[in-house]
């Protein structure tokens, strides 16, 4: 009969402890990677704070440099991120603006739409929402220095003023100086 | 048609059903817990997300209120303990995509992992790595080398090349549990053998209950068993295999229940149900 590895109680707890030190390397690698992303933290105010985001690419995992090195995500997170610091109800709208790239909306919120970057619930005090960006740039952008920039305006539909604003810049730290 | 190919079909499906449960567009089990328990959830997989569940019951951080994912829990646990890893075996699509995927590639390219390692050791030490990671190196895994969120991307839109913006960790899930895994692994399944929490954690359970007698179980009656081996060929899990004196075993750590070798079985020696129930029908049998 074929032996295999494993049926033992030593080789039983060597396969144990082999894959579990693997799956915290894949843990580890993972925080590695976590750069891949743009995070974004954003309190709503009638102040309007600024918030800038830079996005490194040389910080990306060698999976996403081959497959998909222009794909660029400025995320607030699955369970929040983009919350109401004012003590009034809130109709927001977000808007992008100053990027040469495609730029689509991403959100898990089912009341964020979309297409318009309309959020579909009143926001009251401390009430949070989910969302996000998505760039597509082209490979042949990506050696520069500057790849990106633009802003994520939030907005206050009810009298248009700007609650918060999102400063992207997606960057080559690597890169050579556009001339 | 041969019985072990239409129960393949068969099995083929009730994954499609699970999809439909579980997966948008459809997410008729979420859209029910929505309608029926008025919770507030995500219409898609991460509504239900059981890998959070799971690492959170473990560690003692499971919240009580009422939500989607908790009674997934539930019912996926109420199910271990009384069926097996029935989820796996009979509903998960995810698990079942690459197991379809890999009958168009031949077996001679094939890696048959089970003929060299014992799955079991590897399955849990994936599993304790994928509870106490947080811990160890400050990173969870939960969300990472998900490859429920992959077959719901190719759901979204990936089917037809829209995958959205991909990070690292999930392009290494898509290859591990499509290609390495999936189609150059024998039976598709190598990502649930290694690298489910999901089919870990029902697996954990059940070896534990297997063992009371009102609980299903696959049992092989060694009086018709030839050992010819024909289940052990066909099982997607590698969990059967024929030991050192020559007589059929199974290993309940790895199997997911799909009967896909009871359906091959030519002799019917391997039967799912309650002991006692197949006992009360011998002596109920009418006289011949």
């Amino acid at each position: 009969m074929r032996k295999r590895f494993g049926f033992t109680v030593f080789t039983f707890i060597v396969l144990f402890i082999a894959m579990f030190g693997a799956v915290n390397g894949l843990a580890y690698y993972r925080s590695f990677v976590a750069d891949e992303r743009g995070m974004i933290k954003v309190s709503l105010s009638h102040d309007a704070g600024t918030y800038p985001v830079v996005v490194d690419i040389t910080k990306q995992g060698l999976p996403k440099k081959i497959f998909q090195p222009g794909g660029i995500t400025v995320y607030s997170g699955h369970s929040g991120g983009i919350t109401n610091k004012t003590s009034d109800d809130l109709n927001v709208i977000v808007k992008f603006e100053g990027f040469s790239c495609p730029v689509v909306f991403e959100s898990t919120d089912k009341d964020f739409d979309l297409l318009t970057g309309e959020l579909m619930r009143t926001l009251t005090p401390n009430q949070a929402f989910a969302m996000g960006i998505e760039l597509e740039i082209a490979r042949d952008q990506l050696s520069q220095k500057a790849i990106a920039e633009g802003q994520i305006l939030f907005i206050n539909a009810d009298n248009g003023d700007v609650l918060a604003t999102v400063h992207v810049s997606v960057v080559n730290s690597k890169g050579s100086r556009q001339e | 048609m041969k019985n072990g190919t239409k129960h393949f079909m068969l099995r083929g499906i009730w994954y499609i059903v699970g999809a439909a449960l579980f997966f948008s567009p459809v997410a008729l089990f979420q859209k029910l817990m929505i309608t029926f328990f008025h919770i507030n959830g995500r219409m898609d997989i991460h509504g239900m997300c059981l890998r959070s569940s799971i690492s959170n019951l473990v560690l003692g951080k499971l919240s009580m209120s009422l939500s989607i994912s908790l009674i997934a829990l539930i019912m996926l646990t109420i199910a271990a303990v009384f069926f097996g890893p029935l989820f796996c075996g009979s509903l998960c699509p995810v698990g079942a995509l690459p197991e379809y995927l890999s009958k168009i590639i031949p077996d001679k390219f094939k890696i048959d992992w089970s003929r060299f390692i014992n799955p079991t050791p590897v399955r849990y030490g994936f599993f304790a790595a994928f509870i106490l990671s947080p811990f160890i190196v400050g990173s969870s895994i939960c969300c990472a080398y998900c490859n429920f969120t992959f077959f719901q991307t190719l759901l979204n839109g990936g089917l037809w090349g829209n995958f959205g913006i991909l990070g690292s960790t999930t392009i290494i899930t898509a290859l591990l549990w499509l290609i390495l895994f999936g189609l150059f692994t024998k039976g598709g399944r190598g990502f649930c053998s290694f690298m489910c929490p999901i089919g870990a954690y029902q697996n954990l359970i059940y070896s534990l209950t297997s063992k009371l007698p009102f609980v299903f179980k696959l049992r092989i009656d060694h009086e018709k068993c030839v050992s010819c081996g024909v289940c052990v060929k066909k099982c997607p899990m590698g969990a059967l295999y024929i030991g050192d004196k020559g007589q059929l075993k199974l290993q309940i750590n790895s199997c997911i229940l799909c009967r896909q070798c009871k359906a091959e079985c030519p002799k019917q020696a391997i039967s799912y149900g309650l002991k006692d129930l197949r006992k009360k029908a011998i002596n109920n049998a009418p006289e011949s």
